[in-house]
C-alpha cells in the first residue's frame, strides 16, 4: 500500500531521537487482562488493514505493508509516546499498551490521522469489552462491523480524490519558538488538565467562539505572555502562530481511515502590540473562517498532490529524497508555528461502552525541534487537554494553565511525574 | 488539594504542582495511599541515550583522507616514514580531542581530559625519539600531567559546585597562578639541575592578587551593585 500524501513526510523526517506518534487511550472500569487485549486486537486489526502495518522502504518510496498478526499488547512504559526505533517500524508501525484499567494505542503518523486512530481505539475497545464481557453494542458513533471486510472506500487515500483544480499553497512567516531548557534525553513530561466541558463551552460562547477557536486564542494568548517576558524589544518578537489540524472529512464525503487532515495556522502578530484575549478571539475566529472553507482546502489539497506526481521527484531515488525531504522540513517544517494544538472533538461511544469507560485521552508525541505539543478530547462532559514537553521547565502550561484559571475556570491537573 | 500559587486542584496524593513545582501542604495520609501514577515506570528507567558510535566513524574516516595522502607521498619521496610521523601524531591528538566527548554515554569531565592527555603524552613521546631529545621524563610529562590536572580541577569546580561567576574566575586565576609556579620549577629542575623559581613570582603575585579582588568583589554586596551600574552595556 502506498503512503497517502500527508504521511509522506512523517519517514523522510524521522530523526534517530524522533519518530511522530500520537497517542489515544481509554480507561475501562476494570483492570485490563493483556490475554483478552491481545484477542480483542486479532479480530480489531482484521478489519483494519491500512493500520496494521509496517514500514517497508522501496526504490523509490517508503511503502505500507499489511502484518500478519497485531503487535502483542505490552505495558505501558514511564512516558506516553517513546521513542519508535527503525527496527519497530520494519516490524508494525504502531503499539497496543495497557496500564491497570487503561488501553492505549500509539500510532506512527503515517498510518493514520487522530480521527482515525480514534475510530480504531473505539473498535478494540468495542471488541475488548464483548470478549471479556460480552456486551454487546450497535455499529454506531464509530463502531465498526468487526467481522465484515474492509470497505475499500476506507483504504483509500482522500487526497487525490478531493484534490481542486487550482493550487493553492500559503506563503507564511517563521514564528517564534518557544525556548526551554532540554530534559535529558528521552524524558517527556505530560501535565494533563481536565475541565468541565459545559464551563469551558459557556465561556467560550461568552466570547462568541467555537471552542477549538477559543482554545487556540487561549493558547496563542499564553505564547504571547511568554514573549513578551522573554523578547522585550518590542521589534524584535515573531509572530504568534498555532497550528491547528482540520479535519478534512467534515468538508468532503470521506470514508477513509488513513490520513486526511490539513492545517491552518492562525495567530498575531506581536510587533504591533499587545492583544486582549477578545482581540485574539476575534483574530482567530475570522482568519479560520477565511482559511477553512472547502474550496480553500481542495486547492491547498491540489498543490500538495501536485508535489507526490511531479515525475522528476517521482524517479529520484528514495536516498536522495529522504535528504531532500529532510533539508526542507528542518527548514520549513515546524517553524511556521509555535505549537501544534490539535483538538479531536467529541469522542462518542455507543451506551452500552461508555458506561464502561471512565476517560479518554489523545496525547501527541514530542516533535523534533518544537518543545511542546497539545492534544485535546472531550468524552464524558470532560475536556482534556494533554501538554508533552520535552524542556525542564513547563512554562507554557504554567501560563496556559494559568489563563483559564483566571477566567473562572476550574482545571484539574495531572501528571506523570 | 489544589496548588495555592495557580490555583488549579491537583491529582489525589500530588507531592507538588507540575506547573510550579510548589510542594502541596499538609497532604493527608488518606490521599498518598490514593495516589496512582499515570506510568509504571519512573523516568529515564527507559530509552538510554544512543551512543556516539557512527560520529566517531565518520570523523575518523574525515581524517584518513589528509593520513593517507601524507603517509603516501612521504613513502613514494623517501621510502620511509620521516616527516609524516609528526602530521599523523598530530591528526590522531586531533582526532582524541575531537571524539573524546562522545566516549561513553555521559561522558565524565575526568575521563575526556584522561584521554586528552594521554593522546598528548604519547604525541610528545614520538616528538622526544624523532627528535632524539631526553626532556621528556624531566620534562614533558610532568608538565603535561600538571596542566590537565589544572584543567580538570577548573572544569569539575564549574560544572559541579555551581558557583557564582566570579568566585569560578577567582579560583581560575588561583589554579593559574600556583600552576606558572610549577612550570619555573620544572624548567629550574630539568635544564638547570636546580630547585628555585625566577620569573614565576610575578605572574603569581599579579594573578593572586586578581583572585582575591574577584573573591573580595563578589562577596561585597555594595561594591558589586556599584560596578554593575558603572560597567553595564
Amino acid at each position: 500500500m502506498r503512503l497517502d500524501n500527508a504521511a509522506k513526510i512523517y519517514p523522510a523526517a524521522k530523526r534517530r531521537k524522533w519518530t511522530s506518534l500520537f497517542r489515544l487511550s481509554a480507561d475501562l472500569d476494570r483492570e485490563i487482562d493483556p490475554a483478552v487485549l491481545a484477542r480483542a486486537a486479532e479480530v480489531t486489526v482484521k478489519r483494519f488493514p491500512s493500520i496494521n502495518v509496517r514500514l517497508g522502504k522501496g526504490l523509490f518510496w517508503y511503502y505500507l505493508e499489511e502484518n500478519d498478526a497485531p503487535p502483542l499488547p505490552r505495558e505501558d512504559g514511564e512516558a506516553p509516546c517513546l521513542l519508535m526505533k527503525k527496527a519497530e517500524l520494519k516490524r508494525c508501525a504502531f503499539r497496543i499498551l495497557y496500564y491497570r484499567s487503561r488501553i492505549a494505542v500509539e500510532f506512527f503518523h503515517s498510518l493514520t490521522d487522530g480521527t482515525g486512530g480514534m475510530i480504531f481505539l473505539k473498535n478494540l475497545v468495542a471488541e475488548y469489552l464483548f470478549q471479556e464481557r460480552g456486551i454487546e453494542a450497535p455499529f454506531t458513533h464509530g463502531l465498526l462491523d468487526r467481522r465484515a471486510a474492509p470497505d475499500p472506500e476506507e483504504l483509500e487515500d482522500s487526497f487525490l480524490r478531493y484534490a481542486g483544480e487550482v493550487r493553492k499553497s500559503p506563503k507564511e512567516a517563521k514564528a517564534y519558538h518557544l525556548p526551554g531548557r532540554a530534559e535529558a534525553y528521552g524524558v517527556r513530561h505530560l501535565i494533563t488538565g481536565t475541565l468541565e466541558l459545559d464551563a469551558i463551552k459557556n465561556k467560550a460562547k461568552e466570547y462568541g467562539a467555537t471552542l477549538t477557536v477559543f482554545l487556540t486564542a487561549v493558547m496563542i494568548k499564553a505564547i504571547e505572555n511568554i514573549e513578551e517576558r522573554r523578547v522585550p524589544i518590542r521589534a524584535l518578537r515573531k509572530p504568534v502562530k498555532v497550528l491547528v489540524p482540520i479535519n478534512l472529512r467534515r468538508f468532503f464525503p470521506s470514508r477513509t481511515l488513513r490520513n486526511f487532515a490539513l492545517f491552518v495556522t492562525p495567530g498575531v502578530e506581536p510587533r504591533l502590540g499587545s492583544y486582549d484575549l477578545d482581540e485574539i478571539v476575534r483574530i482567530v475566529y475570522h482568519s479560520m473562517g477565511i482559511s477553512v472553507a472547502e474550496k480553500e482546502l481542495a486547492a491547498r489539497i491540489a498543490s500538495n498532490v501536485q508535489a507526490e506526481k511531479t515525475m522528476a521527484l517521482k524517479l529520484m531515488p528514495l536516498f536522495i529524497k529522504n535528504f531532500a525531504m529532510k533539508l526542507v522540513y528542518n527548514s520549513v517544517g515546524e517553524k511556521k508555528s509555535c505549537i501544534c494544538l490539535s483538538n479531536l472533538g467529541q469522542a462518542d461511544l455507543p451506551e452500552e461502552i461508555a458506561a464502561h469507560v471512565r476517560r479518554m485521552d489523545f496525547i501527541l508525541g514530542p516533535l523534533s525541534m518544537t518543545n511542546y505539543t497539545c492534544g485535546v478530547v472531550t468524552f464524558g462532559g470532560k475536556l482534556r487537554i494533554s501538554f508533552v514537553n520535552v524542556v525542564r521547565d513547563p512554562e507554557l502550561e504554567r501560563e496556559f494553565f494559568r489563563l483559564l484559571r483566571s477566567l473562572g475556570l476550574h482545571v484539574c491537573l495531572e501528571s506523570n511525574e | 488539594m489544589y496548588c495555592v500559587r495557580c490555583g488549579v486542584e491537583l491529582a489525589p496524593g500530588a507531592k507538588e504542582c507540575p506547573l510550579c513545582k510548589t510542594p502541596v501542604l499538609h497532604p493527608t495520609p488518606e490521599a498518598e495511599e490514593e495516589y496512582r501514577p499515570l506510568f509504571p515506570k519512573k523516568q529515564g528507567e527507559m530509552s538510554p541515550k544512543p551512543g556516539h558510535g557512527i560520529r566517531i566513524l565518520l570523523i575518523a574516516l574525515v581524517l584518513l583522507i589528509p593520513a593517507v595522502t601524507v603517509l603516501i607521498s612521504d613513502l613514494s619521496l623517501n621510502g620511509r616514514i620521516t616527516w609524516s610521523g609528526l602530521v599523523l601524531g598530530g591528526l590522531a591528538v586531533f582526532f582524541v580531542f575531537v571524539t573524546s566527548p562522545m566516549y561513553g554515554r555521559e561522558p565524565h569531565l575526568g575521563v575526556i581530559f584522561f584521554f586528552d592527555a594521554a593522546a598528548v603524552l604519547l604525541y610528545l613521546l614520538y616528538l622526544e625519539h624523532y627528535t632524539g631529545g631526553r626532556w621528556f621524563a624531566p620534562f614533558a610529562f610532568p608538565l603535561t600531567v600538571v596542566f590537565f590536572l589544572c584543567l580538570a580541577s577548573i572544569g569539575l569546580l564549574a560544572e559541579k559546585k555551581r558557583l557564582p561567576l566570579l568566585k569560578n574566575l577567582g579560583i581560575t586565576l588561583f589554579i593559574l597562578a600556583v600552576f606558572c609556579v610549577i612550570c619555573d620549577l620544572l624548567i629550574h629542575l630539568a635544564f638547570s639541575q636546580s630547585v628555585g623559581i625566577s620569573w614565576s613570582q610575578y605572574p603569581f603575585f599579579i594573578l593572586f592578587l586578581l583572585g582575591g579582588i574577584c573573591f573580595a568583589v563578589d562577596s561585597f554586596e555594595p561594591l558589586k551593585e556599584k560596578l554593575r551600574k558603572k560597567f553595564f552595556l
